[in-house]
């Protein structure tokens, strides 16, 4: 194992007004390790994985990416430190006017000089190791949203990059295509020593590829360490949050200030009631 | 406003520096929206610029008559079609159909994560999406624009025929002589700033639409209206300093 972490977050804190959304958060990620993010819906797990990959800029606190500091960046250096790593979306974000193969070709066309027929051999492998092969000419909008999933991680990965952020990865695929997704992400981490950062909450998947787990409440690290320590934790919120179940310490509602405030939009009654009653029923 | 000038300068670097620093136009994408923005909109051109013409022969050929003067119809049609007509109903054409069109993709390129995708994926969204549509249009508004003056004459040429006492080569004759270059240089310096605040505009409305489709709706609408009045009182603007300069 590299000595040096391949990511580094000290003291970052993000402060939305007076309200702090992300509290003080530190942690490193070595090489080859997965590192699953866990919480509940507004805990501040998009915000800080946005921190991360350097879109958004800290109130105070400090993230190095490969031993970089990304926060200071001017943009054209935080690109470069971009073509590094692979980032999965949670809607997968394909360009809906690209097919599916100029989709996953797009970072080779961008940033490498590979000839059309090399890219297209890249292309079809990616697509391959997803299950989708065969299917580069069809559009975004043509394929399922578990297929667009796909897509976006081939596309994540056609650069074989060093690092790999996936937000939601299993979410909307069906039990087989999230084993073969987590096995692809072993696979990746293991044998080709690539770190993985995901945001899911899909705790069988979850348990499946952690190497070490965070768990996030109200912008703080409640949790973390190996799945066996997360799995024994004592700590209720943990136990309620892995086990799903809907009495517990984890309040089932956040206030209308609380979910507005995560959305970054000026609160609007009628829209703050309708996510209640989603919260509710949904 | 500051996004706006933000944009501008990053368009700047891309269109005009980055090609020296080995990273070239992507001169398909350019082509493609060349089609989008020029080669689709030529039918709508051509109608708006023969109704423009025909009107302006009639109205004019009403007035003149009274003097007896019909004889300067072809003078009125070529100068206004050239100064004034032709790139301001040309350019009221592209804001409608290209500029609403840019803003509304790109809103709804932002409002799915595309952009903030291409941003992660170390591809810069002024250099990918915006600079092929710049070049695109500061090339297609003023091909329009010519191509528009030449249907607006020759709708002037239509009513000169039909109802006046032209030949065809007495009206192109006239036509010719009534105007010099400047005339037509100075519509087509016209149509380029408006092209440059066109496209400007209606993608930096896309590249920062916020709360959904809702938002894409609202930032279309207002890419319309601010490129409308953008370019109506830039075109006063030009026309006081080619008034008072020539």
């Amino acid at each position: 194992m590299n000595a040096d972490p391949v990511i580094q977050v000290t003291d970052l804190v993000r402060k939305f007004g007076d309200r702090s959304v992300i509290n003080d958060i530190s942690f490193e990620i070595q090489r080859g390790e997965t590192l699953v993010i866990m919480g509940g819906s507004g805990c501040g797990k998009s915000t800080l994985l946005r921190h991360i990959i350097g879109s958004m800029k800290p109130t105070s606190g400090s993230v190095k990416i490969f031993g970089e500091e990304i926060t200071t960046m001017k943009e054209r250096e935080i690109e470069n430190v971009r073509r590094r790593f692979g980032m999965l979306f949670q809607s997968g974000a394909l360009l809906a006017s690209l097919t599916v193969g100029e989709n996953v070709a797009l970072p080779l066309v961008q940033h490498t000089d590979n000839s059309i027929e090399e890219i297209e051999d890249i292309v079809e492998q990616k697509l391959k190791m997803v299950g989708l092969s065969g299917f580069e000419n069809l559009k975004p909008a043509e394929i399922s949203g578990g297929m667009k999933k796909r897509v976006g991680l081939a596309r994540a990965l056609a650069l074989d990059p060093e690092l790999l952020f996936s937000d939601e990865p299993t979410s909307g695929l069906d039990p087989i295509m999230t084993a073969v997704v987590d096995q692809l992400t072993l696979k990746l981490t293991h044998g080709e020593h690539m770190t993985a950062v995901v945001v899911t909450h899909d705790m069988t998947s979850a348990f499946r590829i952690a190497t070490r787990m965070i768990m996030l409440g109200h912008g703080d690290i409640i949790a973390q360490g190996t799945p066996d320590e997360i799995r024994n934790s004592s700590n209720p919120e943990v136990q309620q949050f892995i086990n799903g179940e809907a009495d517990g310490p984890i309040p089932l509602n956040l206030s209308q200030d609380e979910h507005e405030h995560h959305r970054h939009v000026k609160p609007r009654p009628f829209v703050a009631a309708r996510s209640r009653f989603h919260h509710k029923t949904g | 406003m500051k996004n706006y000038l933000r944009l501008n300068l990053s368009l700047l670097y891309w269109v005009f520096v980055a090609p020296f620093t080995g990273k070239f136009w992507d001169v398909s994408a350019i082509f493609r929206q060349m089609v989008f923005i020029g080669v689709r909109a030529a039918p709508m051109v051509a109608l708006t610029a023969f109704s423009i013409g025909v009107t302006l022969a009639m109205q004019a050929a009403h007035s003149l008559q009274q003097l007896g003067a019909e004889v300067y119809v072809p003078d009125l049609v070529m100068l206004s079609i050239l100064r004034e007509m032709g790139p301001v109903l040309i350019a009221v054409i592209v804001i409608g159909r290209s500029g609403s069109a840019v803003a509304a993709e790109l809103g709804t390129m932002k409002v799915s994560e595309e952009i903030e995708a291409l941003e992660v994926m170390a591809i810069n969204p002024v250099q990918y999406l915006v600079a092929p549509r710049f070049l695109a249009m500061l090339v297609m508004l003023p091909a329009l624009t010519i191509f528009g003056n030449y249907v607006g004459v020759f709708g002037g040429w239509a009513v000169c025929r039909a109802a006046l006492d032209f030949n065809t080569a007495g009206y192109i004759m006239r036509a010719l002589q009534a105007a010099d270059t400047w005339d037509l240089y100075s519509g087509m310096i016209k149509s380029v700033v408006f092209a440059w605040l066109i496209i400007t505009i209606a993608c930096n409305a896309g590249l920062h639409v916020e709360g959904g489709a809702e938002g894409v709706g609202q930032s279309t609408t207002s890419a319309v209206v601010q490129s409308l009045l953008a370019m109506l009182v830039m075109n006063a603007v030009l026309t006081g300093v080619f008034f008072f300069a020539g």
